[in-house]
């Protein structure tokens, strides 16, 4: 471990000077205009805000990679010699937009005299490839640059590139980003910075204090591998250490599983690639590395004598200093504010202390963390929705909405025990323990829970509220058959109409009322939907019940045995879907060659640039996309693309299932593979009174699982409407500047959303930055604490140490809920990132994910076994198991965490045991992987 | 010769003291006089009588009467008429008297015909309105016809009173809300377009009968767009519908409507740019989205309507009356599916057209002004001012 501090590169007069010297030599005109930085002479003025700063680290002996600078008065050269200071100035006094005014400083050559200054520099640089970044005089505060509000060019190789992204810079200045940071007066001038260009293994950034949690003493690391892009955009996972600054040890440490990283694709081109298989449970630093890291910052912060934000990269064991900046806000005291209670208003002690909070399968479009765009719409849907869902149900005394939710750790939970006092209104839950028991986790004890909300009154109260029930719920018996198929209807209507709209051409106000439009489907959709879901719950438990007193033995988990007709479940007619597009695919190699052999992220645009492509697009394509292309994992979360947003995963399960040796038998002759006779025969044994109770039971129990799938994707496709409008929205901020990227949509709020597009207000003041950038720290904090347990009593601790399971040895069993019966030996592969992964994986491999949803159903109909950290007997994912027939092995709490891809397991879908037989090696790790990832868009 | 003075010029004669038998004989052969005599109580009294009432509903009379008889004095006041003028409207009050449609007690006039009582009643001013229509529009294209195909002279927008228009239109407002009633989801979120919206009143109907309904009204008319605009906010819709002026064949929107309605106007659009228009309205519709149209239809066997279409006929905008079964041709011309024509009420001639848009492009993209060429008086043509009556 070194870090580079060789000062021949550093200290000027440089070698690379020298190397220039032995050159004819040529001295460039204007050098005095270029800045090779290190010596102490860039000033904020005349080369910005980075440059300055770049330029002391460097004199100070920072291990920061060799850069030069263009200064402002070259760029000033530059407008007068071209003309265009004076072209721009009666620009700007017709008003033209930034966009004209950006187009006029690119469209104009830079003269060769100047050009010659920058390339001379370059040369003296040893003509590297280089990132070329802005640096504004203006550009201050962490604030605004770290996402940065002027351009960056990455990765510049040759000369034509190199003046290219110097325009590209210059042009910046007229940024609508930049514009919105301008008070108001001119543009006024710009510096360029060209340096070096790191290309990463590791990159991060380190915090001097810790910007969110505000405790003492430690230093905080992020990491990621590849470009530190991937980390600021949000869009890879990265790993978190905690460094106490006076003994300089890692006091804490959050590895994740990291599929993927930001890196050079082609020289010039920067792009999502795979991480190599044994780096992605493997922390991303050392011991040693985090040391030296450490040592580095606080060498840092002792020269500037503040706390700072630093920006560094690894490269081939050798650490260096990309930027670093003041912390100029005060670290807010999180954890001290933060509560512990999930509650969202203040609660009296014994309620806020008993209460019983439960994420585990609630819709199973909540779990896991979510961005603040969207915990703000869960908070829409707790608002607006969740009252009439529960009266769906036949509630009669729906009680306080502030109460039947909360929020913890950017995770979303359902309040248990208000939710089993409620219910207690419903003949079937009045006894609260049928409700509250499918939430027993080891985390919660529930041997001396008692509800704080206690059991609902009795008395006439009680007998209204039963009537009301019995009322309801024979109304819905009646009508729920018909109003699924209203569903379905509008679902199609209101599909094939904003197929048709082009959300960008619509005004303000029009947006306004199509998003009023989407959310009253959204509500009834879900207030349609919840009623199936319960009842089919409902008929479970009391299959369940008769099962085990009549049938005994005979009838062990008949109830998981069960299965409807395999056609009739939406859910798994989509993996029937995707099998028949590959087919097609197949069936056309033209069309299947492209789909193989063209990155992802291009299939969809190539396709359709191409004759037999379009055909196939239209013929296959489209149908699929209106049956199944609002699905997307995890869907309450806005950010998600959906599929038909990002047909990536598609894709690659076409690539999959087009795959030769696999045939339709694999994929959908599964769920008849098991003899059907036997599970029903214990049935007909029983006496006619039993035996038809049973069949009734039965028959109700599929008919509500099978609407529940039927309108879900109503549901899905509401949360989709809601999206494309506030995507759109998201676009508009991006162009207006408000926004610096894309995926900052994550950080909006979505009553701000609401509240723009009903009113006038300008962008800028609706969408305040402070409050962008304060929601984009808390949810980093976020998302490098513990994750939080499925289900607790009371109130929670972010910083109490989680218990983290070690690595499962050979003979290691890991206890779950067994939710489809079989048992199977397979090897295990984790699956982390559905999207960047469904490639790796192999026909009969066992799926072990932290927790599923529907998208995840056509990798269900080619794996051996499913194991899953989160889930329960009615989870979406154990039912499709049970469809499919796979064994299936749910709430194993870790089970991500213990196994390892490769390793040899037992998976027993019957006890819900998970046997470790033989674990991988590493080697085995990487082979198993690479096997997979012949995918050329990698 | 009027009819008066020829019943005046007869007493007259009567009253002459001389050469009477002979003269009263000659005049009581006179074979006209019978004609004259059957023609006075079969079609001018009537007349007048329509007439009187039209005037006296339209200023005001009849419904200050219906409160409580009034003097002249009162009236005059009411009528806001100048001191030197009351004889004169004695004089039209009197004759109103001898109509038999007012009376007379204690030097106050009173209501007194069975019409005058029904037609004071506030809830038919419709009417009422209906009533000075005819006797307005439809009696002078009677009238003139045959003298305006030698001047040459046409009807335009202008020769039309706006506000009795308006007012008579409402007579139609109950099918129009039943036809609305019919094609209107209640539940469901609606997006509504309105074409040629006048005061507004049906869109307000639509907005109360679905909460969830968000619409965009426009009318042709600035003026009359600027008024329903201020309609809807008084009734508290401004946040739900837009209103702006606009023309339906120029109007370039997202595909975004699942009701577009075009109430009593489609004769504003000339025969042959009907299917455009249609077209044009299509175009705005999400695929299954409806198209509902509201108008009278040229049948036989109702006068009033015909004259409505001999006075469009004589106007130089819009067209005749449609056919129910042309429009429903064309409608099928525009691309509508599941196209019918419902009879509202048995015997009238009022039809609602409803058709569904099966969502396939409409090729033509929407007229440009310049394009078009429209300049503002061929604007006015295709005018839906406010709701026409029948």
């Amino acid at each position: 471990m070194e870090t580079r501090t060789d000062s021949s590169r550093t200290d000027g007069p440089r070698s690379g000077g020298a190397r220039a010297a032995s050159r004819p030599a040529r001295p460039a005109p204007h050098a005095d205009l270029v800045l090779a930085l290190g010596q102490g002479r860039a000033t904020v003025e005349t080369a910005g805000g980075k440059a300055a700063r770049l330029d002391e680290m460097t004199a100070a002996g920072l291990p920061v990679p060799p850069a030069f600078c263009l200064t402002t008065g070259l760029f000033d050269l530059f407008l007068r010699e071209t003309g265009l200071a004076a072209e721009l100035r009666a620009a700007e006094a017709r008003g033209a937009d930034s966009g004209t005014l950006r187009d006029l400083v690119l469209s104009r050559e830079i003269p060769e005299a100047l050009a010659r200054t920058v390339l001379a520099a370059y040369e003296e640089l040893g003509r590297p490839r280089v990132a070329v970044r802005s640096s504004a005089c203006r550009e201050d505060s962490a604030a605004q640059s770290f996402a940065g509000q002027h351009d960056t060019v990455l990765d510049v190789s040759g000369e034509e590139a190199l003046l290219a992204a110097v325009r590209t810079c210059w042009a910046s200045l007229w940024s609508d980003r930049a514009a919105a940071y301008r008070e108001n007066g001119a543009a006024g001038s710009i510096a360029v910075v060209v340096q070096e260009m790191v290309h990463a293994d590791v990159s991060g950034v380190l915090f001097t204090v810790d910007p969110v949690g505000g405790r003492p003493h430690r230093l905080v690391v992020e990491a990621c591998c590849g470009l530190g892009e991937g980390l600021v955009s949000g869009r890879v996972s990265s790993d978190f250490f905690a460094i106490d600054d006076r003994t300089l040890e890692v006091v804490e440490e959050r590895v994740r599983y990291k599929v993927t990283k930001c890196a050079s694709v082609t020289p010039g081109t920067i792009g999502m690639t795979k991480v190599d298989a044994a780096d992605r449970d493997a922390p991303c630093l050392t011991g040693e590395q985090l040391t030296a890291l450490a040592r580095l910052a606080l060498d840092v912060r002792a020269h500037y004598g503040t706390e700072q934000d630093i920006e560094w990269a690894l490269r081939d064991g050798v650490l260096h200093l990309l930027q670093t900046r003041p912390i100029t806000t005060r670290p807010r005291d999180t954890p001290r504010e933060e509560p512990h209670s999930p509650y969202v208003s203040p609660q009296p002690d014994p309620v806020r202390k008993g209460t019983l909070w439960s994420r585990m399968d609630i819709g199973e479009i909540f779990v896991g963390l979510m961005s603040p765009l969207g915990l703000s719409f869960a908070r829409y849907y707790q608002q607006h929705v969740h009252r009439d869902c529960a009266a769906a149900l036949g509630v009669r005394d729906t009680g306080d909405v502030g109460l039947h939710m909360g929020y913890l750790q950017g995770h979303v939970y359902l309040n248990i025990s208000y939710t089993a006092h409620l219910l207690g209104q419903c003949l079937p839950t009045r006894d609260q323990r049928h409700f509250t028991s499918r939430f027993v986790s080891e985390e919660a004890d529930l041997s001396t829970y008692e509800n704080p909300f206690g059991t609902f009154p009795g008395g006439l109260e009680d007998l209204l509220s039963t009537l009301h029930w019995v009322r309801s719920t024979a109304t819905e018996m009646l009508t729920m058959k018909h109003r699924a198929e209203e569903m379905v209807t509008s679902r199609l209507y209101e599909f094939d109409r904003a197929r048709r709209l082009d959300l960008t051409r619509m005004s303000r106000r029009e947006l306004h009322a199509e998003l009023a439009r989407y959310l009253d489907f959204f509500h009834d959709a879900h207030v349609g939907y919840m009623p199936y879901y319960i009842n089919a719950f409902g008929f479970y438990g009391v299959l369940t019940e008769l099962c085990g007193k009549w049938l005994g033995a005979e009838g062990a988990n008949l109830q998981n045995r069960l299965k409807t007709d395999m056609s009739s479940l939406r859910t798994v007619a989509s993996a029937q879907e995707i099998w028949k597009v590959a087919q097609a695919a197949k069936a056309r190699p033209r069309v299947m060659a492209l789909i193989a052999d063209t990155p992802l992220e291009e299939i969809a645009d190539r396709l359709r640039a191409d004759a037999e492509g379009r055909a196939f697009w239209q013929a296959e394509m489209e149908p699929f996309l209106r049956a199944n292309g609002t699905r997307s994992r995890q869907e309450m979360e806005l950010t998600h693309p959906r599929w038909i947003d990002d047909p990536s995963y598609l894709f690659q399960m076409i690539r999959r299932y087009a795959a030769d040796g696999l045939t339709a038998e694999d994929i959908m002759g599964r769920s008849r593979a098991r003899a059907e006779g036997d599970v029903l025969a214990a049935v007909r044994a029983l006496p006619l009174p039993r035996r038809r109770t049973l069949e009734t039971v039965i028959s109700l129990y599929q008919l509500c699982s099978e609407l529940r799938e039927t309108t879900r994707m109503s549901m899905v496709t509401s949360i989709w409407l809601v999206r494309n409008v506030v995507y759109e929205v998201g676009r508009r901020l991006v162009a207006e500047g408000v926004l610096h990227s894309p995926d900052e949509v994550a950080y909006l709020d979505f009553e701000e959303v609401r509240a723009y597009l009903a009113g006038t207000r300008p962008a800028r003041d609706a969408f305040p930055r402070t409050a962008l950038d304060e929601r984009r720290r808390l949810h980093d904090y976020h998302n490098r604490l513990p994750e939080p347990p499925l289900t607790f009593i009371g109130e929670h601790d972010p910083t109490r140490p989680a218990r983290r399971g070690a690595a499962a040895a050979e003979g290691a069993r890991l206890e779950g809920l067994g939710s489809s019966p079989g048992r199977v030996v397979g090897r295990a592969r984790i699956v982390e990132d559905l999207v960047w992964q469904a490639d790796e994986f192999q026909p009969g491999e066992i799926l072990v994910t932290r927790y599923t949803d529907a998208s995840w159903t056509p990798l269900f109909a080619i794996a051996g076994g499913v194991v899953t950290d989160i889930g329960s007997m009615l989870s979406h994912s154990s039912i499709v198991s049970r469809e499919f027939n796979v064994p299936s092995v749910v709430n194993t709490k870790d089970a991500t965490q213990r196994l390892r891809t490769g390793d040899t397991v037992v998976v027993d879908g019957d006890t819900g045991v998970v046997e470790v037989v033989e674990t991988a090696g590493a080697d085995e790790v990487a082979q198993t992987t690479e096997a997979a990832s012949q995918d050329p868009a990698d | 010769m009027d009819l008066l003075s020829l019943a005046r010029t007869v007493k007259h004669r009567v009253e002459a003291p001389l050469t009477e038998a002979l003269s009263l004989a000659r005049i009581a052969a006179d074979p006209r006089n019978p004609v004259l005599l059957t023609l006075s109580t079969a079609l001018v009294n009537p007349l007048y009588r329509a007439a009187f009432l039209a005037s006296a509903a339209g200023s005001g009379v009849l419904g200050c009467l219906a409160v409580r008889p009034c003097d002249l004095e009162s009236l005059a006041e009411y009528l806001e008429v100048p001191q030197e003028d009351r004889p004169r409207l004695r004089a039209w009050l009197d004759t109103g008297v001898r109509l038999g449609e007012l009376g007379t007690r204690e030097g106050c006039y009173r209501l007194r015909s069975p019409a005058a009582r029904l037609l004071a009643l506030p809830g038919n001013d419709a009417v009422a309105a209906t009533l000075e229509e005819i006797l307005r529009f439809h009696v002078p294209v009677l009238l003139d016809a045959p003298r305006m195909l030698t001047t040459g002279r046409r009807y335009s927008l202008a020769d039309q009173d706006g506000t009795v228009i308006a007012r008579s239109s409402l007579a139609l407002r109950a099918m129009v809300e039943a036809a609305l009633d019919r094609t209107l989801d209640r539940e469901g979120p609606v997006r509504l377009l309105e074409v040629g919206c006048g005061t507004g009143a049906y869109v307000r109907h639509a907005a109360e009968a679905n909460p969830r309904l968000t619409a965009l009204a426009v009318d042709l008319q600035e003026d009359v767009a600027a008024r329903a605009a201020d309609n809807m906010a008084a009734w508290g819709l401004a946040d739900r519908v837009e209103t702006r002026q606009g023309d339906l064949r120029t109007l370039d929107l997202q595909p975004q409507f699942d009701l577009v309605t075009l109430h009593n106007n489609i004769y504003y659009f000339p025969e042959e740019e009907r299917v455009q228009a249609l077209r044009r309205a299509r175009a705005l519709l999400a695929p299954g989205g409806r198209l509902l149209l509201t108008t009278s239809c040229r049948e036989g066997g109702n006068a009033g309507l015909d004259v409505l279409n001999l006075w469009f006929t004589y106007a130089d905008f819009g067209g005749p009356l449609p056919r129910a079964e042309e429009l429903t041709a064309q409608l099928e011309e525009a691309g509508f599916t599941d196209v019918r024509a419902t009879r509202l009420v048995p015997g009238q001639p009022f039809r609602a057209f409803t058709g569904t848009s099966d969502g396939t492009p409409v090729t033509d993209t929407p007229v440009t002004e310049a394009a078009a060429g429209i300049s503002r008086t061929t604007a006015a043509r295709a005018a839906a001012p406010s709701a026409q009556s029948l």
